[in-house]
């Protein structure tokens, strides 16, 4: 008892320097210390240093704006934003700057919290650089005002020929369809490898074309795919441990990008003038029958809606999978799969298609995923200095400082007119891109492999990928994968980009949201097993009739699509 | 005490080969993880783990302690541990031995009071606005004083005081002893196991708990060890798809390898707590507390 | 054979008996009973304020005072109101909506399946471990028992989960494979629905024995060795020692376990974290519980107020089976556990 006592005194005494947290400096009064929300939704972004003294960009901007940040509010995993600023609101402790995905757009837009940020952007000049009206202006508040700064994309290739049909694309998309060479060798279909494709364009720092990378006969629709399939399966092929190989697998979620083969995916306008979203396109029920008919004839991997991604990885690593999609960590993965079974080399091909206009329909960039809400609580003062600084990030002077690190900071020195890192550690460290605690987030600089700025008032408001080449001589990716996956990724025709403005995510509205949330909840874990697992026909009918049933019902489609046409009436596409 | 001779029947030989095997089952796990946490992450996807590492390698280590704020975290773990249970097992304890006299007036309508906060809560919202309205935001003892009182904890507490001879208390009476000494005095000492007992459960809790942390305290300075673990996890399952766009070659990490070392790093102190809480599990803690 | 002393821990009733007999027989009237109880508690003064403040002000300030939050579950959750607070109002809205939906009763079936397979199988489990572990006479043996048995409560379901899947899985994983070894086909565990409940309750064993445990071992090294040496005397051998020794001590800790755990039926048995990071599409049919239920159908999609009002349902049953469970152990024994 009475140890328990005088543990409990010396933790009243050691309160004060818990209560204030110790190590936090004293902000200067110039400097204004913002809260701030950082996208995380796939929890893909390394937690940003604050306190870290190597950093030589923050001190630069403060010392130019008068702003830092003071903290990160978190979400948590299992937490949606929305869900998270309800929480906030109702505390008073909504963050000052928040940045978000589209998804989460319409929920920010209808908390009232935020600030119409349209006379600001007049005086942005550099930003107004990056930003296209005719994009921004879908995502406008009811009141028809502009409620986020962009994260823009986009980033060139370092060496675009002209010709060579690129579109502008951000590194390795892991949404390609890829097969390998060894499978296309053993059922009889012709194609140059890759390692040789690489030795004409990759290493001479060029992306190969589509015409170069095509297979013969070539998988052009739902039904080629069907018959690829089928040779694959027909031709009996095993693993490194003797079972039988599959033909084709991936991650349950990818049930929404493989769908890219017929008209399905967000909500879209085509040529005739027809609006429809989600489960409510015409593609669905063909896609959802050519899925039953791959499922049941043992073409996909019956554990796909089941397997964890590890354990995908471990079969394509042990030569048990064909062919796929996403692959988690598909880098390692495939080397050692490499390693394994000699010649079974990654070779990407087009998605197969009913159409070229059709499917998935991912709202091109530049048209952002990030972007930032400022709360309309911040005094006047800040918000303009806000709006100077994601100016100035899109600037050519910031995109130096971003890069680089100011010259006081002498990171760099010039050596025969071009500039160059003194230290090798951080060289290394700009090539290799945000890694580890040596990353190059030490020093705040800009992370030339995925392209964004790693100081934290940087990365939550300026530009994602943008300007690799302006930044760095450094950003020669000689991954001949990364080169070749992106030849697939990039182009619109491939993956369902939509370049038209056709497509749209929703209209910020909540029965629109429900649409989407039905599909991603109540689809993917009631409905899409029992389509799948159909024994026939049949049932198939039945089972995909009560699907679309409650799906209708449930979600007051009709609505929605209403709001969508008012919307796509509002913004029409390019066609 | 039980007969002292060596005789071995089928019971006893029963008895020891379940738990032989229950060892084994239980402690695989971990003999798993902890050779996983010091392999190749990518190996192992060929290689899958049996009971040895595949691929020997500290790199998921260095990953986990790569973060510097784990020193930092540590103690803050330790601090919330040790304090936050010490706390809730007086105000509970205390409660759970008022409410074990059923004389006492009020008893049915605190009994009732107490557990109806167990079952029915308003929710993470609300919750979260009155953490905030009690002003307990990026501070310490959103960590400690939420807890103070657990109703599980009062109730095994409280059956385990209702079991203590009351000819015990009614004798100190007797001798002019108060509630207070009484307490202290005789009650707590016959106690052990189960201040042991319930110290273990919130003193675990403590250390495990970071949810807490990660929506009441945005100051990095205060995480618990727990969440700093779990922004590791995080940063791994980033790194490793960061790692993919860059050329360096050195890919040991995977995200399932640094979970496993995650996993390892968060439970060890614990596991060198346990033996010393068992010394309270000993038998015959009540000897001689009747007669005397 | 004598009984525990500890027999005297139901005061309640008989005591209040005792005192509704001596009112009645002296004649008492009502206000001097209430100055009685009133001397009573000025007698315990001490316990009431220092013991039992403490608590009831924390539970007030932490417990009860976010319970205001309970009006979501008769609002439609608007997240551009004020706050909770102003939503509009719609009375019983959300519960209709779930009480029409057939989901909900699939949810509803898959909950009581589960917790029922937990009361009945894994309560008792910990109880005969622990037992099991108090013959054990060399006490090095017994403490390494106890510390690796305890070691799976440690590692999260995520984790676990993950685990079982491998194991389980049809190509690489070790139940498979002897399976195979043995000539049978292999089972695809985690595809087929009929064979989710077991896997979670195997699981849920695997990961809680000894851990819950540790209660039941506390409550039995309190009880008094002479009762075991008295027994000896008599010539008890082993199981009539724990027949009528061990068990009756430690009945009011079993009980209390019981109840709560009677408590959970409504919850899925607090199988939730099992159940939500071992189900996958595939076996939804038996892996959708009330808590899956709310979590897709609720808060996933943005419906916050519908999710308050399952979890209060949830709540409010849970509430009366912990007290139901209460009047019947009364009934039964005339013990009570509040």
């Amino acid at each position: 008892m009475k140890k328990l006592l005088i543990l409990l005194f010396a933790g009243l005494v050691s309160f004060p320097m818990f209560a204030t947290g110790g190590q936090d400096s004293e902000a200067r009064d110039e400097v204004y210390g913002l809260s701030a929300l950082m996208y995380n939704k796939y929890e893909l972004g390394v937690t940003q240093q604050l306190e870290n003294p190597d950093n030589v960009v923050s001190p630069y901007i403060q010392e130019k704006f008068g702003l830092k940040i003071d903290e990160f509010q978190k979400t948590s995993g299992d937490m949606t934003v929305p869900q998270a600023i309800a929480m906030w609101k109702g505390a008073g402790m909504v963050p000052d700057v928040m940045q978000v995905g589209a998804e989460d757009f319409g929920a920010m837009l209808s908390s009232g919290m935020f600030a119409p940020l349209d006379e600001y952007m007049e005086d942005m000049p550099n930003y107004q650089k990056f930003l296209e009206k005719r994009y921004w202006e879908r995502e406008t508040g009811e009141d028809g005002k502009v409620y986020a700064f962009y994260n823009l994309e986009g980033s060139p290739w370092p060496k675009v020929e002209p010709g060579r049909n690129d579109v502008v694309s951000n590194g390795i998309n892991h949404r390609a369809l890829w097969v390998r060479e060894d499978v296309l060798e053993a059922i009889g279909y012709e194609y140059t490898p890759v390692m040789e494709l690489k030795k004409e364009t990759a290493d001479k720092g060029f992306r190969p074309t589509f015409q170069e990378m095509a297979i013969n006969p070539p998988v052009e629709t739902p039904e080629d795919f069907l018959e690829f399939l089928r040779k694959i399966k027909a031709a009996d092929l095993k693993a490194m441990d003797g079972s039988d190989m599959i033909p084709f697998s991936m991650v349950w979620w990818e049930t929404w990008h493989l769908g890219i083969m017929y008209d399905w995916g967000y909500w879209r306008i085509n040529k005739e003038g027809d609006v429809n979203g989600y489960l409510g396109l015409p593609g669905t029920k063909d896609y959802m029958k050519w899925l039953w008919t791959a499922y049941s004839e043992g073409l996909i991997d019956p554990d796909y809606l089941v397997h964890k991604s590890v354990q995908l990885q471990e079969k394509v690593a042990t030569g048990k999978i064909a062919s796929g999609e996403y692959v988690p960590d598909a880098l390692g993965t495939f080397a050692q799969l490499e390693n394994n079974v000699p010649g079974a080399i990654r070779h990407f091909i087009p998605f197969p298609k009913t159409s070229p206009d059709f499917g998935f329909y991912d709202p091109y960039n530049p048209h952002p995923y990030t972007r930032v809400l400022i709360n309309k609580e911040l005094p006047e003062e800040v918000k303009r200095k806000i709006a100077k600084f994601v100016d100035w990030t899109y600037s050519d002077e910031g995109a130096e400082i971003l890069a680089w690190g100011p010259e006081s900071a002498g990171l760099y020195e010039m050596v025969e007119g071009v500039k160059k890192f003194k230290d090798s550690a951080v060289e290394k460290a700009v090539l290799a891109g945000a890694v580890d605690g040596e990353g190059i987030y030490k020093w705040g600089l800009h992370d030339s492999v995925i392209g964004n700025p790693t100081d934290p008032l940087a990365a939550v408001l300026g530009p994602v990928k943008l300007h690799r080449t302006v930044f760095h001589e450094y950003n020669e990716t000689s991954n001949y994968m990364g080169l070749i996956s992106s030849v697939v990724a990039s182009n619109p025709k491939f993956l369902g980009v939509s370049t038209k403005l056709q497509v749209a995510n929703s209209d910020q509205s909540e029965v629109v949201q429900k649409v989407a949330d039905w599909y991603w909840g109540i689809f993917s874990q009631t409905y899409l097993p029992q389509v799948l697992t159909a024994e026939n026909e049949e049932q198939f009918e039945e089972r995909y009739e009560q699907m679309i049933d409650a799906f209708m019902r449930e979600t007051e489609y009709e609505k929605a699509r209403e709001n969508m046409v008012k919307y796509f009436d509002q913004y029409p596409p390019m066609f | 005490m039980k007969s002292k001779k060596l005789k071995l029947n089928i019971t006893d030989i029963v008895i020891f080969l379940v738990m032989i095997f229950l060892c084994f089952v239980t402690l695989y796990p971990f003999v798993y993880a902890i050779s996983y946490s010091f392999s190749n992450g990518h190996s192992v996807l060929t290689n899958p783990v049996s009971f040895l590492p595949v691929d020997f390698t500290l790199e998921n280590y260095k990953a986990v302690f790569s973060n510097d704020k784990i020193a930092r975290a540590f103690v803050v773990s330790v601090m919330r541990t040790v304090i936050g249970l010490s706390y809730t097992l007086f105000i509970t304890g205390t409660a759970a031995y008022t409410l074990s006299k059923r004389y006492l007036p009020g008893n049915r309508f605190f009994s009732y009071f107490f557990i109806i906060p167990m079952y029915v809560s308003g929710g993470m919202i609300a919750t979260y606005v009155n953490i905030s309205h009690l002003g307990l935001m990026n501070n310490f003892f959103v960590y400690i004083f939420p807890y103070g009182f657990a109703a599980y904890y009062m109730l095994i507490m409280r059956t385990y005081f209702a079991g203590i001879p009351i000819s015990l208390e009614e004798s100190a009476q007797l001798d002019g002893a108060g509630d207070i000494r009484i307490f202290f005095q005789i009650i707590a000492p016959l106690s052990k196991p189960i201040f042991a007992t319930i110290a273990l459960f919130a003193g675990v809790m403590q250390w495990n708990m970071w949810f807490d942390a990660m929506v009441y305290v945005p100051r990095a300075s205060l995480h618990p060890l727990q969440l700093v673990l779990q922004n590791v996890l995080k940063q791994a399952a980033g790194l490793a798809n960061m790692k993919q766009l860059a050329q360096s070659g050195e890919m040991k990490i995977t995200a399932e390898a640094v979970q496993m070392a995650t996993l390892v790093v968060a439970t060890v102190p614990i596991l060198l707590i346990y033996p010393f809480v068992q010394r309270y599990f000993v038998k015959g803690v009540m000897i001689g507390a009747v007669k005397a | 054979m004598r009984l525990p002393s500890n027999s005297t821990v139901h005061l309640r009733d008989k005591r209040s008996e005792k005192i509704n007999k001596a009112r009645k027989s002296v004649g008492i009237s009502r206000s001097i009973h209430y100055k009685n109880k009133w001397a009573l508690v000025m007698k315990h003064k001490y316990l009431y304020l220092l013991f039992l403040t403490p608590a009831i002000i924390t539970a007030l300030l932490f417990q009860y005072r976010p319970m205001v939050g309970i009006v979501m579950a008769f609002q439609k959750f608007d997240i551009s109101a004020g706050s909770y607070l102003t939503s509009p109002f719609i009375g019983f809205e959300n519960f209709k909506m779930f009480l029409l939906n057939p989901r909900f009763y699939q949810a509803l079936r898959n909950t009581l399946g589960l917790s029922l397979m937990s009361l009945f199988i894994v309560f008792p489990l910990p109880i005969v471990f622990a037992l099991m572990l108090n013959e054990i006479n060399r006490v090095n043996f017994k403490r390494v028992v106890q510390t690796i048995t305890y070691l799976p409560h440690f590692i999260s379901w995520v984790v676990v989960a993950t685990m079982v899947y491998k194991m389980v899985d049809p190509g690489s994983g070790m139940i498979n494979r002897i399976i195979t070894s043995l000539g049978n086909e292999t089972i695809p565990f985690m595809r087929e629905s009929q064979y989710f409940w077991s896997i979670t309750i195997i699981s849920s064993i695997w990961k809680e024995l000894g851990w819950s445990a540790i209660i039941y071992i506390a409550a039995i090294s309190s009880i008094d060795p002479q009762l075991y040496e008295a027994a000896l005397m008599d010539g008890a051998g082993r199981f009539k020692m724990i027949w009528y020794i061990t068990l009756p001590s430690i009945s009011s800790t079993i009980a209390l376990m019981f109840i709560l755990k009677v408590s959970t039926i409504i919850s899925s048995g607090g199988l939730f974290d099992a159940v939500y990071n071992l189900s996958n599409p595939m076996v939804n049919e038996k892996s959708y519980t009330l808590e899956m239920y709310s979590y897709y159908e609720g808060i996933m999609s943005g419906n916050y107020s519908y999710a308050t009002a399952i979890t209060l349902t949830q709540s409010v049953v849970g509430l009366i089976l912990v007290i139901g469970a209460n009047e019947i152990y009364k009934k039964i024994t005339s013990k009570s556990v509040f």
